[in-house]
């Protein structure tokens, strides 16, 4: 099983501003350290016009990433993809594939902040045919790269693997409900013929943190609480996604504390050795913690857990 | 008027970025980025991780692509570059403003860019106005086009250049500094230092 870390969001929030040139500058030496301590592969994320600068264009940022080493992959987890012109995708995707001879990989997902669709002139009702044209364009043979696409329904993960495409799946799910959509994605793809011969892969997000005392784990669940803050703004920003995030703020960070697997290197490596995938992307983008937390934990993921995943 | 180093025609990725270092070094205007249309703010991306202070100029075509996007794109990579990015742009004029009012820090249609750019806002010139000339390499054929466009008002130049980079940095950047360049300055130069290429 192959261990990436995510998700790079490049963002200076309310509660932990910061210069985003700064932060650029930091991804790109996240980038060399993660690659220095053999992690697979870093990804990003992307929304637009949210107040904290959350990245909104992948394509320029991993190729900055991938110019700054030699061996780690880059993926976008996820770009949305009907946000875009797919052709232009396209073509970054196969630039930056041949260029830095596939290590970059292509995530996409189809959005769902309406204010996002419509500042690009797009309905969001719109949204699945729109992905499914650039499913199309950016899956089309030869691939440019791994293409992966990031789903949260069965119906999708059909959609995914009746393509031949990867499966990325995001950190919220129960294992139960990770496995309905690996079974899903698997058997849609058998049913299909089998496209491009080899079994699409999957990739899981888990938020996660490596920690040994019971006042580090704590201190790591507090932070992957707080991260529910940046994904409730999302929604409170968007005031139209139909989602009630303000009522219940404490159950559901109670929700994102149950679904973060933090622990010893030993148990983290147990836990993620349940899951039948190809890929975990260990979830450690958070704003809270310092830089010197954010650094330690990429060379622990590096040096102890990828061994043991091996 | 400052020279700037035109890389459109400059076929194979390697040699771009390899000339683009070189400039950087001598200190050119700017490099303007080439690559397959539409991939050009990738390429300046990476461009920018093995250069230190060269503006990066991205032609960008706004009729194709909406010009939000161009703007995201364009700020990432002014962050990604520590405030190099400048933004060529192609298309109606009204398209072209949006680009530009984003990056300048305006909401336009409702919607403010974020991240806004690093630098206080990233120049927008449209692709029409920019001035751009292939040099020969023969100096004395290229001191008349240098002195033409400089003489004729003209502010930033890109120039395609066949020949060896410090050749250009020493007889013409010099040249269309300004209005008295004393040559013999460069002929001494060669004949002290005599270029390598």
């Amino acid at each position: 099983m192959k261990i990436g870390i995510g998700l790079w969001c490049v963002q200076s929030t309310a509660t932990a501003p910061r210069a985003f040139t700064g932060a650029y500058r930091e991804l790109l030496d996240d980038a060399r350290l993660a690659e220095q301590v053999g992690i697979h592969s870093l990804w990003l994320s992307e929304h637009h016009g949210y107040y904290d600068g959350y990245c909104p264009a992948l394509l320029p940022a991993a190729a900055a990433a991938l110019a700054s080493t030699e061996r780690l992959h880059v993926g976008t987890g996820v770009l949305l993809l009907p946000l875009q012109r797919p052709e232009r995708v396209r073509l970054a995707a196969d630039e930056l594939g041949r260029r830095f001879e596939g290590r970059f990989h292509l995530g996409v997902g189809m959005g769902y902040r309406p204010s996002e669709f419509r500042a690009k002139g797009l309905d969001m009702a719109d949204r699945v045919d729109l992905m499914n044209a650039g499913l199309d364009v950016v899956g089309a043979d030869p691939r440019p790269g791994p293409v992966w696409v990031g789903v949260t329904s069965p119906a999708a993960a059909r959609r995914a693997g009746r393509r031949g495409l990867g499966l990325f799946i995001s950190g919220a799910f129960s294992p139960e409900v990770v496995d309905t959509l690996v079974t899903a994605h698997r058997r849609a793809w058998t049913d299909a013929g089998r496209p491009g011969g080899a079994q699409p892969p999957v990739g899981l997000l888990r938020n996660l943190w490596l920690a040994d005392t019971e006042a580090e784990r704590r201190r790591a669940l507090d932070w992957v609480r707080s991260s529910y803050l940046v994904y409730a703004g999302l929604g409170w920003g968007a005031s139209d996604t139909g989602v009630d995030f303000a009522s219940e703020i404490e159950a559901s960070m109670d929700e994102v504390e149950d679904s973060a697997t933090v622990g010893s290197a030993d148990q983290v490596a147990e836990h993620l050795g349940s899951y039948d995938v190809d890929l975990i992307v260990c979830r450690i983008g958070y704003d809270q913690p310092p830089r010197s937390a954010l650094t330690e934990v990429i060379e622990r993921i590096g040096r102890e857990l990828v061994p043991m995943m091996a | 008027m400052r020279i700037g180093l035109d890389l459109t025609a400059i076929a194979d990725p390697d040699d771009r970025l390899g000339l683009a270092v070189e400039a950087d070094r001598l200190g050119l205007w700017a490099v303007l980025i080439a690559g397959r249309a539409g991939t050009e703010t990738i390429e300046a991306a990476t461009v920018a991780t093995v250069t230190a202070s060269i503006p990066l100029a991205v032609k960008l075509d706004a009729d194709r692509d909406h010009p939000l996007s161009l703007a995201e794109e364009v700020s990432v990579l002014d962050h990604l570059s520590g405030r190099r990015a400048l933004a060529i742009v192609d298309g109606q004029p009204e398209r072209v403003d949006h680009v530009a009012g984003l990056l300048a820090g305006r909401i336009v249609d409702g919607t403010a860019l974020s991240p806004p750019p690093a630098q206080t806002a990233v120049p927008v010139w449209s692709a029409a106005g920019i001035a751009t000339a292939e040099l020969s390499g023969d100096l004395d054929d290229d001191a008349r086009v240098v002195d033409g466009w400089r003489d004729r008002g003209c502010t930033h130049l890109f120039v395609a250049w066949p020949g060896p980079l410090p050749v250009l940095a020493r007889h013409l950047v010099t040249r269309a500094a300004g209005p008295d360049f004393p040559s013999i300055v460069a002929e001494l130069a060669d004949r002290i230092d005599p270029p390598t290429g």
